[in-house]
């Protein structure tokens, strides 16, 4: 196993139950229900015969019976198919004080999904993304994809590329394809207008949209003292600061960026949560998990 | 070079940063901008205060001292006799403050900034010259004194009187360094060049206060005079000059606030002159005020009291017992030559002359006083109407001569004689005349009768009681006595009134005898009828049968006289009108209008033309007469030092606070 997948986090996660808020539409069958009506068991309706409908679909003692020509409908248990999508952009390279570098950590709660989907029968892919797509290892069920799954996990990200997040997310949503589960793991950080905006349209597209929001104490808090010269991970000019004298505003300023993420996100109909470095992946993962099984997720 | 140190600092300070990387710099740049508009102005300050306390502490460190101009004398203990000038011409303004005020507070800071232990005296130079403070080392009380010099007074000047009053006050002076400080207008009135400046030892400083001065207006004489064409008015001639030529000045005549008359004049020569007429006040207040309206140097000179009474002149019938058709051996010759020479400032002095004859057939009541000149006794219904005269408030001068026959004139005239007459005898060798002790008609000091004698006298017995010797014989014996009679005066001149007996019409001291004398005789204008000037005496006689008067003086302060002895009224410091009103005490309180007198400023003081410059007088003028003193500015920059170290601390106590306001918590 890849080092990015720490055993015992491999471990506590997967006994996770991974389920979706909506069905999705799967190739295999499995414990997903999907949303395609057809060749099953569970009976779930009758509807009346449109041009186009399969004929072999016909109720025929329906139509004996009333006169009327009725299709009958099952409920089809399909595979889920995840895209994961990681932040690679030179801004998730930081490491805090203390705990892991925020792209370990992303790449920590996706490979810990990888492994349950995975080892639940699943497809699951990954997708990396800076200014635009990188590797992109598409998403298969077999146990033996997981090691391609967590290799393109693994690789670390480039310091100093800088994010172009509304690029990269658009086409993440051309690549995603069917209906599925896209969780992305990324610090959010392109303040640029309109960068979450490709959010709505993967939601718009059927697919069942997770944010994990990766950030460093650090980064919520400033804890440090002093006067500091402040460099940034993407090229940005430096910046000498008096940490005391502008801590306050900069939480202001954190906290309305984090309210802002949250809102544009949870207003796209996607999951939001914030996955501090501090805190363990798998309460991370319980936490999202939860929401989706309170949404009608098994 | 070390203010520089807290900006070197920061410089270094800021090279030595330590580097910190954050990926959400974008978010700190955000508040860095929200932080510095807050504390841009703290930071400033902070660099300023400690830049500016660096600085001061080396500037502190170095020992730095101010060279300061000292407001008089060099420093030490010294003598100062201060000369202020507060005649009228020192009410002139400029820019806003009199030149007296200007005095005033230059006097105020010459003797604060002298050292303890030094002494100073005030002498004040308006005419009459008065110590304001005599020599003293209580600077403060001398300072205080000040406060009482006035800016509106209207004396003269006596610059030479004042200097040598002020070098008087030196003369025992604690100290050798010994100053003399002037301070006037130095106006040329002021006889500067009669000034005796001191010859060494005590250093003189003259400082001139106010620049040129502007064109000046003023009333030079005002004279009021019955009107000759219609009973019951007079007549107010005003003469008036000005620096202007060709000018038409408006003159306004007042009363109560009231205008009685208005007239334009015209000045042509430096002169304008002009008579207004109003009604004549027999009785109340005579008050009035000329006033010209003229926005010029002084406005002091711009008003004029005068009184609208009527009969102003004295009347005197002069009775002739020795007529001579040469004037020298006229028995009258040297007293008309005395009443014409009058001062007409004293009021005019009317008189009419007769023979014995005539005066037995002439009525009195047109006349004030009769002077009985050598007559022979007059006969008896002439005799009784000179009683009644006498009784209703007339007076009588008796003089007597070869004619004068003592037993007739005890038997028509005795009751009106303040002395009986005895009979005449020759004094070989003559007596000489003195002044009695006592005298109140008579003037005290330089009477101008010195060595005056008599060659021949009547003799008398003591006065009546009631009665007053004012001249005595060298022997003791009264030469002039002066009594009353009824609500009369009398007096009794035991020589002639020309030189047959005596030598006294030589005298200068003649006609001053004279004037007053008829003036004290005179019931009704026992005052000048023209003004006088500020500080002048005035000698105010009770009205006969009064017990006493009351003066009431242009501002309205009482002064109160009680007796019968005339008073030598000197408070006449203000310009204006003075009223008085008699009987005072047990009698009914009334206002005599022909007692009231004006005081006028000195028509020189209007001359605001500057003398000479004082060093053509001998005397080095000194401005800005104080020298330099160093004082150490390092106690005052150790105390910046301090307090901006607080403001420092202050400042640093308030930046933190701020930076942890509404610190959000993000869970």
């Amino acid at each position: 196993m890849p080092e990015v997948l720490d055993p015992e986090v491999a471990r506590r996660v997967r006994n996770l139950t991974l389920s979706a808020r909506r069905t999705v539409e799967g190739l295999m069958s499995g414990i997903h229900r999907s949303p395609h009506r057809g060749a099953s068991v569970v009976f779930v309706e009758h509807r009346d015969y449109r041009p186009g409908d399969d004929i072999r679909l016909l109720d025929w003692r329906a139509f004996a019976r009333t006169d009327r020509d009725v299709v009958k409908r099952f409920e089809q248990e399909t595979h889920l198919r995840a895209t994961l999508v990681l932040d690679r952009s030179g801004s998730m390279a930081y490491r805090g004080q203390e705990g892991p570098r925020k792209d370990e950590h992303a790449a920590t709660l996706l490979a810990a999904l990888a492994y349950v989907l995975i080892g639940q029968g699943d497809a699951a892919g990954v997708l990396t993304v800076d200014e635009a797509v990188g590797n992109a290892v598409p998403p298969r069920a077999r146990p033996a994809h997981l090691d391609a799954v967590l290799r393109a996990l693994s690789a670390p990200a480039a310091h100093g590329r800088p994010t172009d997040l509304g690029s990269a997310l658009r086409d993440v949503a051309e690549r995603a394809g069917r209906r599925g589960v896209v969780t992305i793991a990324s610090d959010l950080l392109d303040l640029r207008e309109g960068a979450l905006d490709p959010i709505a349209h993967l939601v718009t597209r059927g697919h069942d949209v997770i944010v994990l929001h990766v950030l460093t104490p650090e980064e919520i808090e400033l804890p440090f003292d002093g006067p500091a010269r402040y460099v940034g991970l993407e090229g940005e000019a430096d910046m000498d600061v008096d940490t005391d004298a502008v801590r306050t505003g900069y939480r202001r300023e954190m906290a309305r960026f984090l309210d802002d993420a949250r809102r544009r996100c949870t207003a796209a109909g996607a999951r939001y949560a914030l996955a501090r470095t501090d805190e363990s992946p798998e309460h991370t993962l319980a936490a999202i998990l939860s929401s989706g099984r309170r949404r009608g997720w098994r | 070079m070390a203010a520089g140190l807290p900006v070197l600092a920061h410089l270094m300070r800021r090279r030595d940063l330590p580097q910190r990387a954050l990926p959400t710099i974008a978010l700190l740049e955000r508040a860095r901008a929200e932080s510095r508009r807050r504390m841009r102005l703290v930071d400033l300050l902070l660099l300023a205060a400690r830049v500016l306390m660096i600085a001061a502490l080396a500037a502190a460190v170095a020992g730095p001292f101010v060279s300061v101009g000292l407001a008089y004398g060099d420093g030490a203990t010294m003598s100062v006799a201060i000369v202020l000038d507060d005649s009228m011409s020192m009410g002139r303004a400029e820019g806003g403050r009199t030149l007296a005020a200007m005095a005033r507070a230059r006097a105020e800071a010459v003797i604060e900034a002298l050292p303890d232990g030094s002494e100073v005296a005030v002498v004040l130079a308006g005419e009459p010259v008065r110590v304001l403070a005599s020599r003293t080392d209580d600077l403060t009380t001398a300072a205080a004194l000040l406060g009482d010099v006035p800016e509106d007074s209207a004396r003269g000047t006596d610059m030479p009187g004042a200097v040598a009053r002020a070098l008087r006050e030196l003369s025992a002076a604690r100290h050798d360094s010994r100053r003399l400080l002037v301070l006037s207008d130095a106006a040329r009135h002021g006889l500067w060049e009669e000034v005796a400046w001191p010859e060494g030892g005590v250093h003189v400083d003259v400082e001139r206060l106010g620049d040129e001065p502007a064109p000046n207006r003023w009333i030079v004489d005002a004279m009021t005079v019955p009107d000759p064409t219609t009973p019951g008015q007079a007549s107010v001639r005003v003469e008036l000059r000005s620096d202007t030529q060709g000018e038409q000045v408006p003159i306004v005549l007042l009363r109560d606030g009231r205008e009685l008359a208005r007239q334009q004049v015209t000045i042509r020569g430096g002169v304008g002159r002009a008579i207004l007429h109003a009604p004549l006040v027999d009785e109340g207040d005579p008050s009035a005020v000329l006033s010209i309206d003229a926005e010029d140097a002084l406005g002091t000179d711009n008003r004029r009291a005068v009184l609208l009474r009527s009969a102003a002149s004295i009347r005197v019938l002069l009775v002739d017992g020795d007529p001579h058709p040469t004037r020298d051996r006229d028995e009258l010759g040297y007293v008309v030559r005395a009443l014409d020479a009058a001062p007409r400032t004293g009021g005019p002095i009317a008189y009419q002359i007769v023979d014995p004859d005539t005066f037995a057939a002439t009525s009195l009541a047109d006349f004030d006083v009769v002077v009985l000149a050598n007559a022979p006794a007059p006969p008896s219904h002439a005799a009784d109407g000179l009683r009644a005269f006498v009784e209703a408030g007339g007076g009588l001068l008796s003089a007597v001569g070869d004619r004068v026959e003592p037993q007739p004139w005890e038997a028509r005239l005795g009751e009106l004689l303040p002395a009986r007459l005895r009979s005449s005898v020759p004094a070989d060798p003559p007596l000489a005349l003195q002044v009695a002790p006592g005298a109140a008609v008579i003037l005290a000091g330089d009477s101008g009768l010195e060595g005056a004698v008599a060659h021949r006298r009547m003799v008398l017995d003591e006065p009546a009681p009631g009665a007053r010797i004012e001249l005595r014989f060298e022997d003791g014996s009264p030469a002039l006595v002066v009594g009353g009679h009824g609500a009369g005066r009398t007096a009794l001149l035991s020589t002639t009134l020309d030189d047959g007996w005596t030598d006294l019409p030589y005298r200068p001291g003649f006609l001053p005898l004279l004037v007053q004398l008829l003036r004290h005789l005179s019931p009704r204008a026992s005052t000048p009828a023209g003004p006088i000037e500020p500080g002048a005496a005035v000698t105010l006689s009770p009205p006969a049968g009064t017990s006493g008067f009351e003066v009431i003086d242009p501002g309205g302060v009482h002064h109160r006289h009680e007796g019968t002895e005339p008073l030598a009224f000197t408070e006449t410091g203000s310009a204006g009108v003075y009223r008085v009103i008699v009987g005072a005490r047990s009698d009914t309180p009334a206002e005599d209008p022909r007692s009231a007198f004006v005081v006028a400023p000195p028509v020189d003081e209007s001359d605001l033309a500057v003398a000479p410059p004082p060093e053509l007088l001998g005397v080095a003028p000194e401005r800005g007469t104080g020298a330099t003193q160093e004082l150490p500015l390092a106690p005052w920059l150790f105390a910046l030092v301090a307090l901006l170290a607080v403001v420092e601390a202050l400042l640093r106590i308030t930046r933190p606070r701020a930076r942890r306001q509404e610190a959000p918590t993000i869970a």
